[in-house]
This record gives structure tokens, sequence and C-alpha cells, in this order.
């Protein structure tokens, strides 16, 4: 067939040209599903498909293993306390172990309520505050002041001063013991000073105050989490019994300057001269189930210290079915 | 560090003080039906996801009472703070304040607009709140004890999410005013300064 630029188009070209257009059309829609391709982020380079997290169930049975998982890091925290030389004032050792008993006798009865429950108990302290919060912070606590030696090399940056190396140096925040040797110092070396004196101490008690808040919180929230009455009941038993024991804490902490947060009264809360954050037996009207934060270690070489910040359980700190004390 | 302060106690078991709050809460409402929780029954009950949000009328003629108690103490701390001496006002006026606080939070969720305060339990307390600040402690503690002891019975009774997570969070700090009070009055018995041996208020809402 000839070809002519300006051939007539005739009718029986017109319906061939015509379904030809509709066959493509239906060819390319057909094709042009999921053309959306993938909707995960965009991925750079070879590194390997993340494995997608295994959904674990949280029914009463974790919850209640959870509770009894933090009864069991504050027994822990304070047997270690009591191990470590000085760290728990002396007329406070018969609280502290006070609290141990109580803190035993709350985790007999979220175990057994576990059990009630059609779960396994759990006698054994949380793997992932042990991990990511207790560990950590015990080291910070027992960890040694560094300073570091300046151009003339008789001196040093400690705590945010430089100061004279010597046997003793003297601080605003106090007096701080040289362990290192001094034997062929060049700038840059780090020396090391025993943490001023009582400061372990302090960390300590603001960190079991801190844990005693954090126990509150927690059974505060797992009291409207369960669905099982009695454990509704139990939950708020111990909330309001760890409460209890914060304000004890927070009184011996500060005395009788510890029994009411200043900003009940609109005024601030400046935190102690060796920069621990304060925390009172009364610091709100409600129960708050907010974050705790504490200071834990010495200051770095600005003075700055390092915080601590403890949460009430969620999606990475609950005790599954699926773990066990033994793993 | 010390838990002791110079003023000893001159009744750490707060047992005389204890039985005049019994006999005011007694009196509360008027209600004379026992609240006793069968522990048989204390099996299941619905989760957070299946329970109502807001209060239900069971939970509000509950809470109208507790509504009531929060507001008996507020108006007893109220009346100490004006005749105490510097540091007991301070404390008695926050305390007074948080109690009330209490209550409006309760007609805040319930609807309920804010009543009056128990008149026989005011009644029963007032001599305690305005006489010695002793007296005034030791009758603060009792209350605060018998609020936590409520609390704690009531939980199990209420239905709706928003009754539950209310009653815990005032619960919490109730305990904490109790163990400053007993702090302040000298106590250093821990049984005293953890523990609570107030019965809770016998409370039905029937008659709410």
């Amino acid at each position: 067939m000839s070809f002519h630029l300006n051939s007539p188009t005739s009718r029986r070209d017109a319906i061939k040209i015509g379904g030809l257009t509709v066959s493509l059309g239906a060819l390319i829609a057909a094709c042009g599903e999921d053309r959306g391709g993938d909707e995960a982020p965009g991925r750079v380079g070879s590194a390997p498909v993340p494995t997608a997290l295994p959904d674990y169930p949280v029914d009463d049975a974790v919850l209640l293993r959870t509770a009894s998982s933090l009864e069991y890091t504050a027994i822990a925290v304070y047997e270690a306390a009591l191990e470590i030389d000085g760290a728990i004032p002396s007329d406070l050792v018969p609280v502290v172990e006070r609290l141990i008993e109580d803190h035993q006798m709350v985790a007999d009865q979220m175990v057994e309520l576990t059990e009630s429950a059609g779960g396994e108990g759990w006698t054994c302290a949380n793997p992932w505050l042990m991990d990511r919060v207790v560990a950590p912070t015990i080291e910070l606590i027992q960890s040694n002041v560094v300073g570091i030696v300046l151009e003339d090399t008789s001196m040093v940056q400690v705590l945010g001063e430089q100061v004279t190396i010597a046997p003793v140096v003297t601080t605003v925040q106090g007096d701080l013991t040289l362990i290192s040797s001094t034997d062929g110092l060049e700038e840059g070396d780090e020396i090391e000073f025993e943490r001023l004196e009582g400061a372990a101490s302090e960390d300590v008690m603001a960190f079991a105050n801190a844990l005693e808040n954090l126990a509150t919180a927690s059974h505060q929230e797992l009291a409207s989490a369960t669905s099982i009455i009695e454990a509704r009941v139990a939950h708020l038993e111990a909330a309001t019994l760890e409460a209890r024991h914060s304000a004890v804490l927070a009184i011996a902490i500060l005395g009788p300057e510890g029994y009411v947060s200043p900003a009940m009264f609109g005024e601030d809360v400046p935190p102690t001269p060796r920069g621990q954050i304060r925390h009172f037996a009364i610091e709100s009207t409600f129960g708050q189930t907010s974050q705790i934060e504490i200071k834990a270690g010495p200051g770095d070489l600005n003075a700055v210290r390092e915080s601590v910040v403890l949460q009430t359980p969620a999606a990475n700190s609950l005790v599954y079915n699926e773990l066990s004390c033994d793993a | 560090m010390d838990l002791e302060i110079v003023e000893p106690a001159t009744d750490t078991s707060l047992s005389r003080r204890s039985l005049v709050t019994r006999a005011g809460a007694a009196g509360l409402a008027g209600l004379a039906a026992a609240f006793v929780i069968d522990r048989s029954a204390l099996v299941s009950a619905a989760g957070p996801d299946d329970r109502p949000g807001v209060p239900t009328d069971s939970d509000k003629a509950l809470l109208d009472q507790v509504m009531t108690l929060e507001l008996a103490i507020s108006e007893l701390y109220r009346m100490a703070a004006e005749g105490a001496d510097d540091d007991l006002a301070v404390i008695a006026g926050l305390m007074a304040n948080n109690h009330r606080a209490y209550a409006e939070a309760i007609a805040g969720a319930t609807g309920i607009s804010a009543g009056s305060a128990d008149p026989e339990l005011v009644a029963d307390n007032l001599d305690a709140f305005t006489g010695s600040t002793t007296e005034a402690l030791t009758s603060a503690h009792a209350l605060e004890q018998t609020a936590v002891a409520t609390h704690t019975s009531l939980i199990a009774e209420y239905e709706s999410n928003r009754a539950i997570a209310l009653t815990a969070s005032i619960a919490v700090i109730e305990a904490r005013h109790a163990t400053v009070i007993a702090h302040m009055l000298g106590v250093d018995d821990l049984d005293v300064l953890f523990g609570n041996d107030q019965s809770a208020l016998e409370l039905t809402g029937d008659d709410a």
C-alpha cells in the first residue's frame, strides 16, 4: 500500500485506529498497576534487609512480670549499694534493709498474681533496666574524677577549674585527692582524683529515690493498665507504699527542706551545690508518670555531670512472656 | 541525713486520733452498708481498651462521696492554716489546696458540681485541727491515711478508665502527705512511715 501524506482517512481506517487506541490504552492501564513502588524508606548501599521485630503480645501476665522485675531491680540496686563502702550512710542502713524487705514483699505478691493470671512469675531484675540504666549508673557513681593536664604541665583542668597539680587539690566543690602518678606528665594526659567526700553516697541516695519514684509511677500506670481487679488494687497498694519510700528518702537527703518542692509554690528549684537535681517528698498535686532525671558520677572537665533518665516501662522494657530469667 | 527531728513524737501510734477519725469517717454521708471486697470475685474485668473512658453512673455515685471527703479534709487544713505558725501554715495551706484540687478534679471528671464538705467529718476533727500543732498533725495524718485506704478500696469498684487513673494519681500523693506529716511529728517508726493501719471509709454510693 502506497503512503500518501494527505490521503483521506476512510471510515474503515478510522475504526481500525480507534480499536487499536482502545487496546493500547487497556494494555498500558494493566501494566501501570503498582507503579507506586516499594513504600519502605529508600535504601542506599548493600546493607542487609532489616529483620522485622517479633510482635509479642502484652497481656496481664506481662504487666505483672514487669512489675515484679522492677521490684527485683530495686532490690538489686540496694544490695549493690550496701556492698559499696560508705555508699549508704550508717544511720540509713536499717531503712534500706526495710526497703529491701518491702520490695521483696511486693515482688512476691506480683509473682503470685502473675501465676494466677496464667503466666510464669518473674523473679529477677528487669534486664533492660539493668543493662541500660542500673549498670551504667552504678559505674558512673563509682568512677573517679578525671582531669586533663594543661600546656603548663604543673596545672590540670578538673571540674571546670584550672588548678596546680598536688596530692590534694582544692576546688570550689571541695578537696580532691590525686590518685594517678604524676611522673612524666605531658599536655593532654588524663590524671584521676578520688570523688569528693560524700559524693558517691549522695548519688546513691539520689538514685535510690529516683528508683522509688519510678516504681511509684510504674505501679500507678499499671493500676490503670491491668484488667485484673485484684492486680489493680495490688498495684495501687504498691504505688502508695513506694511513694512513702520515696518521701522518706527525700527527707533523709534534704532534711525538712525535702518535704515540699519549691515548685509547688511557684519558686525555682536550684540544683545542689554539686549539681544534683533535688527531688522532694511532695513534688506535684497529682501523681506524675513523667520521666525522672538525676545526675550521676563526677563532673567532667567543665564540671558538667551526666544525666540519668528513668522512664516507666514501655515496649522495650516490658518483661514479655517469651523472656526468661535464665536467658 | 537524720530521720529524727528534735521534738519527739508524743504518740507515734496515732491510735487515739485514729479512733476520732474513724468515728468521723463512719458518719460520712450517713453511709451504713459495709464496703467489702470479695476477693473471690476479683478475677477479671474489662481491660483499659474495653472500659468506658468517662465515669459511669456507678462511678459517679462513689466519686460524689469521695468529693465530700476531699472537701472536708481541705476545709480542715484551711482552718488549721489560719491559726498556725509559719511552717505548719505553709504545709497545711499546700495540703488544703491539694485536697481542693482533688475535689475539683472529681467534679471535672464526673460533671457533678463540687458540693460541700462532709459536715460531720469536719465537726468531728475540727477541735484537733485547730488545737495544738501535735494534735493537728496527728489528726491530719490519720485523715490522710484514711483517704489512702478509701481510694485503695474504691479503685476495685470503679468501671471507667478516668475514675481509676484519677484515683491512683490522688492516692500516691496523699500517701506522701501522710509520710511528711508523720515526719513532722517526729515519727521514726518505719511501720508508721511506710504503713497504713487506717480503715477505708464505708462508701456504697447508694444515696448519691
